[in-house]
């Protein structure tokens, strides 16, 4: 997909283990771990804002567009 | 009507069906084997309809015509026709039996919360299937019935004609007696499987997102 998701590289800014932020944004272990190696279809306005608030950062810093992949 | 309701509804169709199957198989077995006949039935057309009776009372004529009738054949002993009957009775008994489990088991995943998973719409398109093929499976065993009659019964002076072939002067018409509704209430219930298989891979996808 072209979007990828950076939350790995966020997290290790914020030094915050997947753990936490599963407890922090509401989101199961699981549902974080599939949004972070891109294996999922989608993400919701609602657990993009819990995100970036739980990681005080912007959509953007999560979000990348590649181009030339698909 | 709830879920539970509809489960014991099917489970008690379930059990009639079983036991109306068990009390055929032991007639199709016993009744050659102690000498009694089977009997057959179709509807015919009679090849001139003809006025039984007729009046004329203050304006009004009345007339009963004699058009249609029953063509009644007893069979006995193991010939073509308890060949026949035999595999009728194995393959409405299959369809019915099958149809009624693939129900229970919908009811049941509906019962208990998780009507919108592929299994479900799985089992209610092969209901839908079945549901059509049990009036084409009528169809077929007439035309094979009213071939092995015609050729008997023509050679002790009865005239018979297939569904599909033009009426002569003097041939009574065999009709099928075959139940369309079935495969009307088939088709329907495949339309509403195939809503069912959409709305699986709507919930699916929804659920892959975060």
């Amino acid at each position: 997909m072209a979007i990828v998701v950076r939350l790995d590289v966020m997290m290790a800014r914020r030094k915050m283990s997947l753990n936490e932020l599963s407890a922090r944004v509401g989101v199961s272990v699981t549902n974080l771990s599939l949004l972070k190696t891109g294996k999922a279809k989608g993400v919701r306005f609602s657990t993009l804002e819990a995100i970036c608030r739980a990681l005080e950062c912007q959509p953007g810093d999560l979000l990348e567009h590649e181009a030339g992949s698909q | 009507m709830s879920a539970r309701l509809l489960r014991v509804f099917v489970n008690l169709l379930l059990g009639v069906a079983l036991g109306f199957l068990v009390v055929a198989a032991a007639i199709l077995v016993g009744a050659p084997l102690l000498g009694e006949p089977l009997l057959s039935q179709w509807p015919v057309f009679a090849p001139q309809p003809g006025s039984a009776w007729q009046a004329s009372v203050a304006g009004i004529d009345a007339a009963v015509t004699l058009g249609q009738g029953v063509l009644s054949v007893e069979h006995s002993g193991y010939g073509w026709h308890w060949a026949l009957r035999v595999l009728d009775f194995a393959i409405s008994g299959a369809l019915l039996m099958v149809g009624l489990w693939l129900l229970r088991r919908f009811i049941g995943e509906v019962g208990d919360g998780l009507p919108f998973s592929s299994g479900s719409a799985k089992r209610l398109r092969w209901v839908g299937l079945i549901l059509v093929a049990f009036p084409l499976w009528q169809a077929v065993r007439d035309l094979l019935w009213h071939t092995l009659l015609k050729g008997e019964l023509s050679q002790q002076g009865l005239a018979l004609a297939s569904p599909f072939q033009s009426q002569t002067s003097n041939a009574f018409q065999l009709q099928l007696s075959v139940d369309w509704g079935f495969a009307v209430t088939g088709l329907l219930l495949l339309v509403v499987a195939e809503a069912f298989r959409v709305g699986v891979a709507l919930r699916e996808e929804n659920e892959e997102i975060i």
